[in-house]
């Protein structure tokens, strides 16, 4: 059961790809060439927080059912909560130790086993995580699907029957692009204001269904995901450079302006 | 906070007793998103121009903040004393004026009747209420009776299926709402709870917008701080209000009113709580960026002793405020003396808080633009509001002679 056949006129059923990242807000630090996660917090990453609402206002339109979907030890059940709490229907959360350590191909690899398990007609996920910032798991878990991919979406314009319209940032400026559902979709943040969790969302966040589920339950090889099977490794890791402090310029405006042309052109080489 | 919870390095994870359950974090993260995204935008001017914002008001309740005490049952949240803490706490943080009009509404009327009244009176009242729809407030001070409260003078007569109820009330928060678009048309609120003497004991009345007899007196302008929400004297002149308004039998009010109050203290302790963490976040940022004689400020030692004495205080009573948070029920009264103590130590803790704030911004401190300005104003009223500081001088040390156990 991949997908269903046809789903024109009738319910929308949309999964969205949710990640629980540290909070960048705070002072990340790094030791021993990894993250400290000692005393952090953790949220859900903002991009998702995006894919939810886009999924949120598209079961209002189409009615279905929305369920979002995160890999990540026991404290990721925090940003699921969440989810359900803004107002998704079911939570599916795959906590295995086998899995930390997978890179965007082993996300992918895992959430293509998950998503099929259900009809789906649509799937939606932040355009990266706001931890790694690799932006890899959703492109290539359409391409393991075999299902199209519009990146970047800043504008879901319409669904209609088996086809969905969505505008997207490119290159060259502002793309509109049409697919065949099902489609994956990734969020842009300016693809919409995404709500608050109503204190009645909040509380009835407990009493929704939440599976969670093991790489065994999903008859997946631990060796092809998590660490084992990344096929990528990160060798170093370094914490972002602190930000120089800027340069202030005071006097009028004629002036300010010749002195910061200067600058620009003969210090900063911008125009190289 | 918690620890990486993998199988070869599972840490319990520690208690916080600032965020007791998930539900708790995920409310102060919801509340402090509303107050960053809603609140904060119109804060300095519905200040400035003492206009009580009822449509970020209502914005509240739709998301369940105006009875976030009372039962799911009867359309609230069914939460305990420390997310009532946690709420506080996050919109103060930015806006006080709309956090004593939610605290006025919320804890003072709608939990109220929610613990007082009946279910006929909770039937009628609170699904407007818990919505923001109806807006709602108590009255207790009067003109001539503030800390004195038993001296009160307004009086409920009963004839029949009807007290007739005579007096003042003063200083009452949500008072009066803007009547038309065009402004210049004022009138009450829609629902009080009125404490009235009949005979010598203290009985509490709904009373509604409309009954004869019931009017706005003055309004009560150009107070020093949260002047984003409205103050007002209520006036009752022969207001015949039906027995069915009562709450709980006559004269069984007293009671009411000190289990309402401690809840009060323990949500306008929480109001200072968040007031300081902003204007300590404010100092901090400030003093690390602020430059003099070529180091930042935070290199000398006056600024620092500002800083270090109010992280130490704003710590204290942070600690203080959620610890008695978790011991208190909703349902039960036995908390006055250290919600007493709560009040009594937080209020001036945030009001130095933000005058140390406002001594190390210096003179970008002084204006609107900074917060701690408006904090600095606002922050001043808890030290008279929900209990004069000296009502608690008078309360805990009554308690204490009279249960000198307590201390230990």
């Amino acid at each position: 059961m991949r997908h269903r056949a046809d789903f024109s006129g009738g319910e929308l059923n949309v999964i969205v790809l949710i990640k629980h990242v540290i909070d960048v807000e705070l002072n990340v630090r790094v030791r021993d060439g990894s993250v400290v996660q000692d005393g952090m917090t953790y949220v859900l990453s903002k991009w998702d927080e995006n894919a939810i609402e886009a999924a949120l206002v598209l079961k209002d339109a189409h009615d279905g059912e929305v369920t979002a979907v995160t890999i990540g030890p026991e404290r990721s059940g925090e940003s699921l909560r969440k989810a359900l709490a803004m107002g998704v229907d079911k939570g599916v959360h795959i906590n295995d130790p086998a899995t930390e350590g997978s890179d965007s191909m082993g996300y992918a690899r895992i959430l293509a086993k998950t998503v099929t398990r259900q009809p789906y007609d649509l799937i939606l996920a932040g355009r990266q995580s706001q931890d790694t910032d690799q932006g890899g798991t959703g492109p290539m878990l359409a391409e393991l699907l075999n299902i199209p991919l519009v990146g970047n979406v800043v504008e879901i314009a319409a669904v209609d029957g088996t086809k969905l319209t969505a505008h997207r940032n490119g290159d060259a400026g502002k793309e509109v692009v049409e697919v065949t559902l099902p489609a994956l979709l990734t969020a842009n943040d300016s693809l919409n204001e995404p709500r608050l969790a109503s204190l009645r969302g909040i509380m009835a966040a407990k009493n929704k269904p939440m599976e969670i589920l093991t790489l065994a339950d999903l008859e997946i090889d631990p060796a092809t995901v998590g660490a084992a099977g990344a096929g990528t490794e990160v060798v170093e890791m370094q914490p972002p450079r602190a930000r120089a402090a800027g340069q202030k310029f005071e006097g009028a405006p004629e002036e300010i302006t010749k002195e910061v042309m200067g600058l620009l052109v003969n210090e900063a080489k911008i125009f190289g | 906070m918690q620890a990486p919870a993998t199988a070869a390095t599972a840490t319990a994870v520690p208690f916080d007793q600032y965020n007791p359950s998930e539900e708790h974090l995920m409310l102060r993260r919801t509340v402090h998103d509303f107050a960053e995204r809603e609140v904060e935008p119109q804060a300095l001017e519905s200040d400035r121009s003492e206009t009580f914002n009822r449509a970020l008001f209502n914005r509240a309740g739709e998301l369940g903040l105006l009875a976030i005490t009372v039962p799911e049952a009867w359309g609230g949240a069914g939460l305990d004393a420390t997310a009532a803490v946690i709420m506080a706490e996050e919109i103060c943080w930015s806006d006080p004026g709309l956090g004593i009009s939610v605290l006025a509404h919320g804890t003072l009327f709608v939990h109220n009747l929610y613990t007082n009244g009946n279910d006929e009176q909770r039937a009628r009242f609170l699904p407007k209420t818990v919505t923001g729809e109806k807006l709602a407030g108590l009255c207790m001070t009067e003109p001539d009776s503030g800390t004195d409260v038993l001296g009160m003078k307004t009086r409920a007569v009963r004839d029949g299926d009807v007290y007739k109820l005579t007096g003042r009330k003063m200083f009452i928060t949500n008072g009066y709402v803007d009547a038309g678009e065009s402004g210049g048309r004022h009138e009450t609120g829609d629902c009080y709870i009125v404490y009235a003497k009949t005979g010598d004991e203290i009985s509490s009345f709904v009373v509604e917008k409309g009954m004869p007899g019931f009017s706005l007196g003055q309004r009560l302008k150009d107070k020093t701080g949260l002047r984003a929400s409205t103050t007002a004297e209520l006036v009752f002149d022969d207001v015949p209000v039906p027995l069915a308004n009562r709450l709980g039998e006559e004269g069984d009010s007293t009671i009411h009113m000190m289990r309402n109050l401690e809840l009060e203290r323990l949500v306008i302790a929480a109001m200072s709580l968040g007031m300081a963490r902003r204007c300590l976040e404010i100092m901090n940022r400030y003093a690390s960026e602020r430059k003099a004689y070529g180091k930042p400020i935070n290199s000398f030692g006056q600024i620092q002793r500002h800083i270090a004495e109010s992280y130490t205080e704003y710590m204290v009573g942070r600690s203080f405020v959620y610890e008695l948070a978790h011991k208190i029920q909703l349902d039960k009264p036995g908390h006055r003396m250290e919600t007493d103590a709560a009040k009594l130590f937080t209020a001036t803790m945030a009001k130095n808080v933000a005058d140390r704030a406002m001594q190390v911004l210096g003179g970008y401190g002084y204006f609107g633009e900074s917060v701690v300005e408006r904090l600095w104003r606002a922050a001043k009223l808890n030290e008279i509001g929900g209990g004069t500081l000296e009502a608690h001088h008078k309360n805990i040390t009554r308690d204490l002679a009279r249960h000198p156990e307590a201390i230990r």
